[in-house]
């Protein structure tokens, strides 16, 4: 330990001390210019509108053949995939800059694209559109989130198989996403409602690039308080994020509104280490690894898996199997609700055990629920890479036929399926899970310090805790390549 | 500094790929290769048998039926590709590598050599659930998959041991 | 002012693509579509059991019931059919006219250009086992000569579709565990697996099967002739035969009835064709197409207990009064 955290009490990240953050927006001025631009997000919106609009269009009057659809093979092969796999681990939440679904929320809040307009509404200085209520206090979570997602995915099979199904949601989620910031102040879709929101929330904390304050005295001194207030220069952060106190990634949509309102020009963009910042605030965080994690190893067999069976209870609305589906349903919610988080708190609960802790087992069970994020994430990038290497080909014979109707754009139409290195994909699928293991464990010795203090006691805290990152990683691996 | 982190990563590999050698030596099988007659049924939307458990050197005789519409048989690894048309026992296959020349047959032959699992997935859309019907092949002995549940736990005790190393020598020196 | 300028932009922008899209998908698929010729646009739909003339967009296929196509073409007239399939793969083939065998892919298209050369009235099928409703997904094809097309009524008159049998659910007592009884079980199989649409309703056969040696597809109610069975007490003792499930093979030392062996050679012959298929079929005129209507293998759907309930229900209804 060196002084400074023997003084102050609080353990600093290992990256701080190394130096290792660098300030892309120091280093590229170009970017920084591009991104303090006024129309910036704008114009990234703007063609994920066009897409986005595309795709709800084709849902509803395109082929019913999921592949030959491009509303299901952008939505939940190419999409997903960067998603998952680059944006969140790299970008954080860069996802939610050029999210369209806002989009017309916005525009009704603020009845402008681009310029600003100066008001008084609550705490903010922009004049905003709409009642502008307070989003209940006892909803300012993402359980919600959680609970929808799972809902979501609880239709998965039909979800993505079916473009209608897939063009009605997004098309439900976009009104739901207009209709309540016209009741709610700011992004209250975005924070508390949108399903996907919730699962970008909890792993773009593992990110490798944050956008931060530079000098924590400079906003100590500033009177201002543009990125939270607002100013002529732009809007107040529509996430209520307090940039001179923020430091997760978790509820930063990165609409870099703060970049241009900040007087100081206080904003960086930095990089960091993956998965460096290691806090869980709450339960509702922990339990969104939860069911991130079970989903992960539900799909894994139902969708990835060989069973017959268990894919037609998914798939009811076709074969008509209720009952199976209610049954499926049922052990979906409960693993994910119930049956993992029991088994975390079992480890807890030996964490305490083994380290004769003072510490709750509670406040054991959500401290180190962090692990769940780089394992969870990096399980999911292993699941998803062969949804793209096998049908990786529909996105090339769609993007000449986007609404399966025999055109020919770039005269791609013909290509045919053809999987791309599936035999070699479960090296890849070992790698990243053995990396998501790695950092489960490394980051776990810091969340353990956070907990136990001292190190000795952190490791034999942290014993159970491998434990059950190391019987998660065999789990996986028994899907992908066992 | 820097020679510590490489020292560190020295050890962490040594250790993961010992795990694996060790993985892939303790399952290590050899059972005598044999005929394998196997019909593979396919319906919407999984194969019957969903999964097989074969020896590398083993001969397949695999006969494909479908129950209900046309579907496919692209068994990865090993260059096979049929679409085959229900209720019919006849079926057409090709190499993939070979481009999109198909041949009528009733039966495919397959040598096996390559330890594994293999994923045989459906290469004609069939329906809504298309994408994911799919069975798998275990090839034993697989080697990536013993190897990688030693280099698992190898992994995870080189990474204890180096926390509890580095501890010690914290300590030592304070 | 300048912001101004670049909010009028912004709005323009946005403007362009929520209306443009789809006046640019439109006008595309027109210009895409637009041939001198006309196009028959055929949609095969698994699910109902026809090629229909109908869009077949994502949004229709839970709710809607598709027309089955009428197809009327005029000799000489040069069309363009365009296949595709909203499911899985289908067969299109209309062999009378010398048209196909076209195998569709599901979502493909597939650009045909025809010219009738033949007048009268057809019938296309499909003829890859495409489900459930495989045997329903027939219709007409109707090719009149330029007199007939120019008299209004008269080729309404020609043209008027045939009924058809339509596709319908599958029969829940067959799937959900109810033990049927055994000649009830095969009646069932019988119009479940829609055997009926080429072996005639109820077996009474005669459904023409273009280029067949025989014209028209065996009929099933003189089985237990076919069976070479004598008379109706021997009928009663082999359908208990078959539903005690002895091995029949086996009754060969000790037959129930004196012309038993000759029964056994028939019955081994006929229930090997339901269970294997026969995918070649004798051709009248050996040099011309493939009959389209071939018997398919029942071996995956139906077990040697079904077939046998099957045979027995047949025999069962033979009329030995017309004997």
């Amino acid at each position: 330990m060196n002084k400074m955290e023997k003084e102050s009490g609080i353990k600093i990240p290992m990256d701080v001390k190394n130096g290792k953050n660098t300030d892309l927006l120091t280093k590229f001025p170009l970017l920084k210019r591009i991104l303090k631009a006024r129309s910036f997000q704008f114009i990234i919106i703007l063609p994920n509108l066009f897409v986005f609009y595309v795709i709800i269009l084709a849902g509803i009057i395109g082929s019913p053949v999921g592949n030959r659809n491009i509303a299901i093979v952008f939505i939940w092969i190419l999409w997903w995939f960067l998603l998952i796999a680059i944006m969140v681990p790299f970008a954080s939440r860069v996802w939610c800059t050029m999210c369209p679904l806002p989009f017309f929320g916005d525009l009704f809040q603020r009845m402008a694209f681009i310029k600003v307009r100066l008001g008084k509404t609550a705490y903010l200085r922009n004049k905003m559109f709409g009642l502008n209520k307070k989003w209940p206090k006892y909803l300012t979570n993402i359980w919600i989130q959680n609970i929808g997602f799972l809902t979501l995915c609880t239709f998965s099979a039909v979800l993505v198989t079916r473009p209608f199904v897939t063009s009605i949601v997004l098309g439900l989620m976009l009104l739901l996403g207009t209709v309540m910031s016209m009741i709610w102040k700011l992004r209250s879709f975005c924070s508390y409602i949108c399903p996907v929101s919730g699962f970008l929330s909890l792993y773009s904390s593992a990110a490798t690039m944050e956008l931060r304050r530079i000098d924590n005295d400079v906003c100590l001194k500033c009177k201002d308080k543009g990125c939270y207030k607002g100013n002529e220069k732009g809007y107040g952060c529509p996430w209520s994020e307090y940039m001179g106190t923020m430091e997760r990634n978790n509820y930063c949509g990165l609409c870099t509104e703060c970049l241009k309102t900040c007087p100081n020009d206080n904003i960086g963009l930095n990089t960091r280490s993956f998965a460096s910042e290691t806090i869980i605030k709450g339960y509702d965080e922990s339990w969104k690894g939860f069911i991130m994690l079970a989903l992960a190893m539900a799909y894994s067999v139902i969708l990835l898996g060989t069973n017959g069976t268990i894919k037609n209870w998914a798939n009811a609305p076709e074969t008509g199997n209720w009952g199976g589906f209610f049954i499926y349903a049922a052990i979906l919610w409960s693993s994910a609700l119930v049956v993992v988080p029991a088994v975390f708190y079992f480890f807890a609960y030996l964490s305490k055990l083994i380290t004769k802790s003072t510490q709750s087992v509670k406040e054991i069970f959500k401290t180190f629920s962090y692990i769940l994020v780089p394992l969870g994430l990096l399980a999911w990038i292993a699941f998803s890479f062969p949804l793209i290497f096998v049908n990786g080909s529909y996105i090339i014979s769609v993007i000449s036929d986007p609404l399966g109707w025999g055109w020919n754009l770039f005269g791609t139409a013909g290509f045919k399926w053809q999987p791309l290195v599936p035999d070699y994909l479960g090296y890849v699928q070992l790698i990243l899970l053995l990396t998501g293991l790695g950092f489960a464990i490394s980051r776990g010795y810091r969340v353990s310090l956070n907990i136990f203090k001292d190190e000795h006691t952190a490791l034999m805290g942290l014993l159970p805790m491998a434990g059950f990152a190391l019987l998660v990683t065999l789990a996986f691996l028994t899907f992908f390549i066992g | 500094m820097k020679n510590m982190n490489i020292k560190k990563v020295v050890i962490i590999i040594t250790i993961t790929l010992t795990g694996a050698l060790a993985g892939i030596l303790y399952f290590n099988s050899s059972a005598k290769p044999i005929r394998r007659d196997i019909v593979i049924k396919a319906r919407q939307y999984s194969y019957e048998p969903n999964r097989m458990e074969v020896n590398v050197g083993d001969t397949l005789y695999i006969k494909l039926l479908a129950l209900d519409v046309m579907h496919g048989f692209y068994l990865e690894g090993y260059d096979i590709d049929a679409e085959i048309p229900a209720n019919l026992s006849n079926f057409k296959v090709r190499k993939p590598s070979d481009g999109f020349n198909w041949k009528d047959t009733n039966e495919i032959v397959i040598i096996v050599t390559r330890g594994g699992k293999f994923r045989y997935r459906c290469s004609h859309t069939c329906g809504t659930m298309h994408p994911f019907m799919q069975g798998e092949m275990i090839v034993h002995p697989n080697h990536l998959f013993n190897g990688g549940v030693g280099a698992v736990i190898g992994f995870v005790f080189g990474l204890l041991w180096l926390i509890y190393k580095k501890n010690k020598k914290g300590h030592d020196n304070e | 002012m300048k912001k101004n300028i670049k909010e009028i932009i912004a709005w323009a922008l946005v403007l362009v693509i929520l209306v443009g899209t789809p006046i640019i998908i439109m006008y595309y698929s027109h210009t895409n579509n637009h041939t001198q010729k006309r196009m028959i646009h055929l949609t095969g739909v698994a699910s109902q059991g026809v090629w229909t003339e109908d869009e077949v967009e994502a949004a229709d296929l839970t709710f809607k019931t598709f027309k089955r196509a009428n197809i009327v073409l005029t000799q000489g007239e040069e069309v363009i059919f365009r296949f595709t399939s909203a499911d899985v793969t289908h067969t299109f083939y209309a062999p009378e006219i010398g048209l196909g065998p076209i195998v569709v892919e599901a979502g493909h298209y597939y650009d045909i250009p025809f010219t009738p050369k033949l007048t009268g009235k057809f019938t296309y099928y499909c003829t890859v086992f495409c489900g459930h409703c495989h045997n329903f997904m027939r219709g007409n094809i109707v090719v009149l000569t330029s007199e007939q097309a120019a008299n209004r009524s008269l080729a309404a008159s020609i043209t008027m579709d045939t009924i058809r049998p339509t596709c319908c659910a599958p029969y829940r007592e067959l799937t959900d565990g109810t033990n049927l009884p055994f000649l009830k079980r095969g009646k069932l199989l019988f119009l479940d697996n829609g055997c009926y649409t080429c072996h005639g309703d109820s077996g009474k056969g005669g459904v023409y099967n273009p280029n067949y040696v025989n014209r028209t597809i065996p009929d099933l109610i003189t089985l237990a002739k076919k069976l070479k069975i004598g008379d109706k007490q021997e009928a009663d003792s082999l359908i208990k035969i078959l539903e005690t499930g002895t091995e029949l093979d086996k009754l060969n030392d000790n037959p129930p009835f004196a012309s038993y062996c000759r029964f056994y050679a028939q019955y081994n012959s006929i229930s090997t064709k339901i269970k294997d298929g026969a995918p070649i079929v004798l051709k009248a005129d050996s040099l011309s197409f493939n009959p389209p209507l071939t018997m398919p293998s029942w071996s995956a759907n139906l077990s040697k207990r079904d077939i046998n309930s099957i045979i027995a229900y047949f025999i069962s209804i033979y009329n030995w009064d017309n004997d």
